[in-house]
């Protein structure tokens, strides 16, 4: 009897043992294939209604280098709007500097010429700007966690594809951020109240319009496609946002309002979509270029930016 | 009812082509069948041993030269002129049956055949049907017998990676038991389980395919110049017959490999008449590790069970009625179980329990009459449930009792992730004999599909006495919809003997699909030819047009029970497919058989996630992740076997393409570009051998040669655009911060080639009421390490950056022994 036990012991011993020795998986570096390293030309440009137009010219560097991007320097660079050439003057880096400001209904093309490369070109047209007044942000303090919502009322424009995406900045450094920043304590623990424009309600229609994923920044990427030329009411939700004298807020906040061209729209929705979390479990998403050859993106966008105030009110309910 | 009789008026108002060329092409059928005969000898060939029909066995009359093949039932019919006829029986491994009698009425015989000495043991072998007389191209008999002797890992023997061996089917990744066939995806292959479809075939992973080989009798695969009788599928047809039972005597066989025990027994019941078989197999696995388990939580604070097994039970009744009728009654069931569970003991004031169990497989239950109507006329007849589902399961749940300083809180979360299909089908089959120049098989099949696609629910119920005994509850549900569909076939095909030379087999099915407001109308017309350009030296050719109504949305090349099989909608359309393929083949007598067959496959509305979407983490519906587009491949395939001797076995060969394109409006993928296929391989090679040293012991190996896998990897990082306001200004001189990967194309990349030795032994010995085999073998026999997967691995440490591509491999040499008893 105790032979078998013992026997028994030794069986599982074993089998515990292959089973291990089975299932260590092997692992081994693989070689690179030299044209999968190349670098390629990466023009990326998006021009808007806020800035003065540049275009940052880069090479593309191979995943397992680590640094910059190296700028390319040697280009020539110019922008046909309306039919009219404007050329680069000025180059800081990687960025070639214009002094032509977008403006909505501008029709743009970018060539851009570097030696030893084919020309890369692409077209894009500065969309409408967006129509609405400015947003009410209220919070209601009787929730169990302070939580408010951001109201807009924005006007689509009939007859035409129109994408909107809307997001958070700090106002004074513009960094798209996803948080409120505030003081907490007397110890200066600043903590970070939500802004999710994901979570979001069209109040005078029964239509949902995000397009797909949430990216970094909650932010509420759509388009006009099921409600094109009427003016929605739009809730976007707040969490933990009280400014009181013993928790202040630290910055001021902007919500950014952007009318996207449709290479923008793409380009954007493709970037969150390939910084998602489904994409462990998806094909690598191949993120849009709308340039004729190499990878980037020549895409117009008009912005307005509304600075938050916000009100406090107790819920009725 | 309405509802029903909706969708009969639908289908009655299908296009006036669509019923004219089917009442057409029967009347055309029994035109041709309409010549003179005589008398008919009918009946079935069996094995003299255990009574189980023989599929395939010949039937030849030597005078007359005209022959018969029996079906998948073992059933034959052979029509002759009046007059003395000398009938020859063959099959493979059995000893062939002379008879000469005077034909003066219709005659029927139940030829019992002996199992050839000399093919006791077993032997590997790749049989062609019919080899080059066959009017049927691009298929493969394999005899189940011969599939056990292949060198396969952990010792289990594996009817789909037997087939993965043969020139036209590809392996997915590395040990994976789906196959590609001609450039198809992993769901446009069609399992038939005593003609029943059968959705999930894969256990573990994908690792071992769903056949126990102990409960198989025949398999055919049919890659291409499909008959009219199938459809459902593009690629291929694997058509699995299990064994009806010993009808005299009780025999059995248990075996003990390296992952799984089985038990196979069958005999009579009470007399000849009813026979059963019942097969079972499981892994043990989960119960030689619950002492390693346990120990894990021997030191903490918790109790722990956790373990994987798969099962799956074949089983059959057959009762012959008398020589002309027989019912079966089959029954399949197999499933993959994951469990753990862990409960705190951490305190007595607070416990908590998480319970997670996922279980997924198939179950078919199917009812089968046969009947020879007249000696010309065999009928068979199927009524079948199938079901294939997956449920995953969590439960959660805490409780904390009160003490002095809090009061009593629990809590309960469940989350149930369920998808379903359930089929009921009603299936005739029809083979006519007019005479021995004419085999026309007829009828048709009715399936009513219930798909439940994805229903993921919650469940919280949270109780606190600390907030005034307050209860708070929540129950979600969202589900992507059930979905009705019903699916109708009719088909008639001839396997027509021209001349000596010429014989033909064509035919049409007329196949429908109602889904949704939809009704999908295909004629799908079949066509395959050979002509004989001397003895044992033939060309063939063959098309055929096949159509698909559901698709299986994978986003890995492993089979997970995350797969989701999706009917056809009112916005995806069905797959389609064109195959045309000619082939020369030689039996180079004494020597060995010779086969090279050429292919093109064009397909369409192929299915395909989005860039960056999956099963997982979207509230979108399937419909809204998913693209379709196009796809083509062309090949060519060359075969050379021996199948007789000490020596046997076959080299394959296959050169082949496949590219997808996926460029209509909206449906892009890889920038409306050409891209390769997931399974894409120009070259891939086998040889399997194998030599009888004596009747004690027989020896086999494989080595097999693959060109990598394509993969999609993003090498390039570039930077991310970003529109900067004037006012904030802060231009990066050196690039902006933000950076992106996107790969250059899909499948843009290429793995290291593929390829592997495998060796087997078998060792045999009897005894006086039984007989044992031990098989010896060694998988992966000089250790290669050959990719599984590709993936880049990034590390940042306080040394610096450390980025490399990476590739894992999972299987080094395994031995492994198994050991079987046969009584």
């Amino acid at each position: 009897m105790k032979t078998n036990k013992t026997n028994f012991r030794i069986f599982v011993s074993a089998f515990i043992f292959s089973l291990s020795f089975i299932l260590a998986s092997c692992e081994k570096v693989v070689e690179f294939d030299i044209d999968e390293t190349e670098r390629a030309i990466v023009v990326n440009a998006l021009p808007n209604t806020d800035s003065l137009l540049f275009v940052n010219i880069t090479y593309s560097r191979f995943f397992l280098d680590n640094g910059p991007f190296e700028a390319v320097t040697n280009a020539s660079v110019t922008v046909d709007v309306n039919g009219i050439p404007y050329t680069s003057t000025q180059r800081d880096g990687a960025n070639y500097l214009f002094s032509y400001r977008s403006t909505a209904g501008d029709t743009l093309t970018l060539h851009v010429n570097i030696p030893g490369h084919e020309s890369i070109t692409g077209t894009t047209i500065i969309p409408p700007l967006p129509d609405m007044p400015t947003p009410v942000a209220e919070i209601d303090t009787l929730q169990p966690i302070d939580s408010g919502d951001i109201l807009i009322s924005l006007s689509d424009p009939s007859e035409m594809e129109n994408y909107y995406y809307i997001y958070l900045t700090e106002r004074d450094s513009g960094i798209q951020w996803n948080m409120f920043e505030r003081k907490w304590d007397t110890i200066d623990t600043v903590i970070h109240p939500y802004f999710n424009c994901l979570n979001h309600e069209i109040t005078n229609a029964d239509v949902n319009v995000s397009e797909g994923m949430m990216d970094y920044f909650n932010s509420l990427l759509f388009s006009d496609r099921q409600i094109d030329g009427q003016t929605y009411e739009i809730k976007l939700s707040l969490m933990m946002l009280k400014d009181t004298a013993e928790h202040p807020l630290l910055k001021e906040y902007s919500l950014v309002v952007e009318s996207l061209s449709p290479e923008a729209f793409r380009y954007i929705k493709e970037v969150n979509a390939s910084q998602s979390m489904t994409q462990y479990f998806a094909e690598p998403t191949q993120i849009f270029s709308n340039l004729s050859s190499g990878i980037g993106i020549f895409a117009g966008i008009a912005r307005r930016e509304y600075p938050l105030t916000f009100t406090y009110k107790e819920s009725t309910e | 009812m309405v509802y029903a009789s909706t969708r009969l008026s639908r289908i009655l108002r299908m296009p006036f082509t669509f019923k004219y060329l089917l009442l057409s092409s029967i009347l055309l059928m029994l035109c041709a069948a309409a010549t003179a005969q005589k008398y008919t000898v009918s009946g079935s060939v069996i094995d003299s041993t255990s009574g189980e029909t023989l599929i395939g066995a010949t039937v030849m009359d030597l005078r007359s030269g005209k022959g018969a093949l029996t079906n998948n039932q073992g059933h034959f019919s052979l029509t002759l002129h009046s007059d003395s006829v000398f009938l020859r029986i063959s099959y493979v491994g059995y000893k062939t049956i002379n008879e000469s009698f005077v034909l003066k009425n219709n005659q029927k015989r139940v030829y019992k055949m002996k199992s050839s000495a000399e093919l006791k043991t077993v032997v590997i072998r790749s049989e062609r049907i019919d080899n080059a007389k066959s009017s049927q191209m691009s298929a493969i008999q394999v005899p189940i017998e011969q599939l056990k002797s292949i060198p396969v890992l952990f010792g289990e023997a594996d009817l789909v990676k037997a087939l993965q061996l043969l020139p036209g089917v590809q392996s997915g990744s590395e040990g994976n038991s789906g196959f590609y066939v001609r450039g198809g995806g992993p769901d446009e292959n069609l399992f038939l389980l005593d003609g029943v479809p059968l959705y999930n075939v894969s256990h573990l992973g994908g690792f071992f395919s769903a056949f126990n080989t102990d409960a198989i009798k025949n398999v055919t695969l049919y890659k291409g110049s499909f008959p009219a009788h199938f459809s459902g599928r593009l690629s291929s047809v694997l058509d699995i017959t299990t064994n009806n039972g010993n009808d005299k005597k009780l025999h059995g066989n248990a075996s003990i490999g390296f992952i799984s025990a089985k038990l196979n027994l069958e005999g009579p019941i009470k007399s000849e008449r009813t026979t059963f078989c019942l097969s079972g197999r499981r892994t043990y696995a989960d119960y030689l590790l619950q002492p390693l388990v346990k120990r894990i939580a021997d030191n903490r604070d918790y109790k722990l069970r956790a373990g994987y097994y798969f099962y799956d039970i074949n089983g059959k009744l057959t009762h012959r009625f008398n020589d002309r009728s027989r019912l079966f009654a089959s029954y399949y069931m197999g499933s993959d179980v994951v469990y753990t569970r862990i409960r705190t003991l951490a305190t007595n004031v607070q416990e908590q329990f998480l319970n997670f169990n996922t279980r997924w497989g198939n179950i078919i239950a199917s009812t089968r009459w046969n009947y020879e109507i007249n000696p010309k006329l065999f009928m068979n007849i199927t009524a079948a449930y199938t079901r294939y589902s997956n449920k995953v399961g969590v439960n959660y749940e805490t409780s904390t009792l009160a003490t002095e300083t809090e009061d009593s809180q629990s809590s309960e979360f469940k989350m149930d992730y369920i998808s379903k299909i359930n089929d009921f089908s009603l299936r005739a089959d029809f083979d006519y004999t007019p005479n021995p120049d004419h085999l026309v098989k007829f009828g048709g099949y009715a399936i009513y599909h219930h798909f439940l696609p994805e229903v993921s629910s919650a469940h919280l119920n949270a109780y606190s006495a600390d907030l005034m005994n307050s209860s708070f509850i929540l129950d979600t549900s969202v589900n992507s919809g059930s979905v009705n569909a019903e699916e109708l076939s009719a088909f008639i095909e001839d396997d027509w003997s021209l001349n000596e030379a010429v014989k033909i087999n064509y035919g049409v099915n007329l196949s429908g699909f109602a889904v949704e407001s939809r009704f999908y109308p295909t004629i799908q017309p079949r066509l395959s030819g050979r002509v004989m350009l001397g003895e044992g030296v033939s060309v063939k050719a063959g098309y055929s047009y096949m159509t698909q109504f559901m698709h299986l949305l994978s986003t890995t090349s492993v089979s997970m029970p995350t797969d989701l099989w999706v009917p056809v909608t009112n916005n995806i359309d069905p797959m389609y497919a064109h195959q045309v393929a000619a082939g020369f083949f030689y039996e180079i007598r004494a020597i060995a058989d010779l086969s090279l067959e050429a292919y093109y496959k064009k397909m369409s509305n192929l299915l395909e996630y989005k860039d960056g979407a999956s099963f997982w983490g979207s509230s979108e519906s399937w419909e809204e992740k998913v693209v379709l587009g196009d796809g083509w491949a062309y090949g060519l395939e060359f075969l050379m076997q021996r199948n007789f001797g000490n020596l046997t076995g076959w080299i394959g060969y296959t050169w082949s393409k496949s590219m997808r394109l996926f460029d209509r409006p909206g449906q892009e993928l890889n920038d409306k570009k050409p891209f390769p296929a997931k399974y894409d391989r120009r070259h891939d090679f086998s040889i399997v051998l194998s030599y009888k040293i004596n009747s004690r012991i027989d020896i086999s190996a494989t080595w097999v040669y693959s060109t990598g896998n394509a993969a999609t990897l993003s090498l390039q990082e570039y930077a991310q655009a970003q529109a900067t306001a004037d006012e904030y200004a802060e231009i990066d001189p050196e690039g902006w911060n933000g950076y992106l990967t996107s790969p250059s194309g899909r499948n843009n990349f290429r793995m290291p080639d593929y390829h592997r030795m495998d060796i087997s032994a078998n060792f045999h010995r009897e005894f006086k009421n039984c007989s044992r085999t031990i098989n010896v073998s060694v998988y992966n026999l000089y250790n290669r390490k050959n990719p599984y997967m590709i993936y880049e691995s990034h590390e940042y440490s306080y040394a610096g950056y450390n980025g490399a591509l990476v590739q894992l491999s999972i299987f080094p040499i395994l031995p492994s022994v198994a050991y079987t008893l046969k009584f």
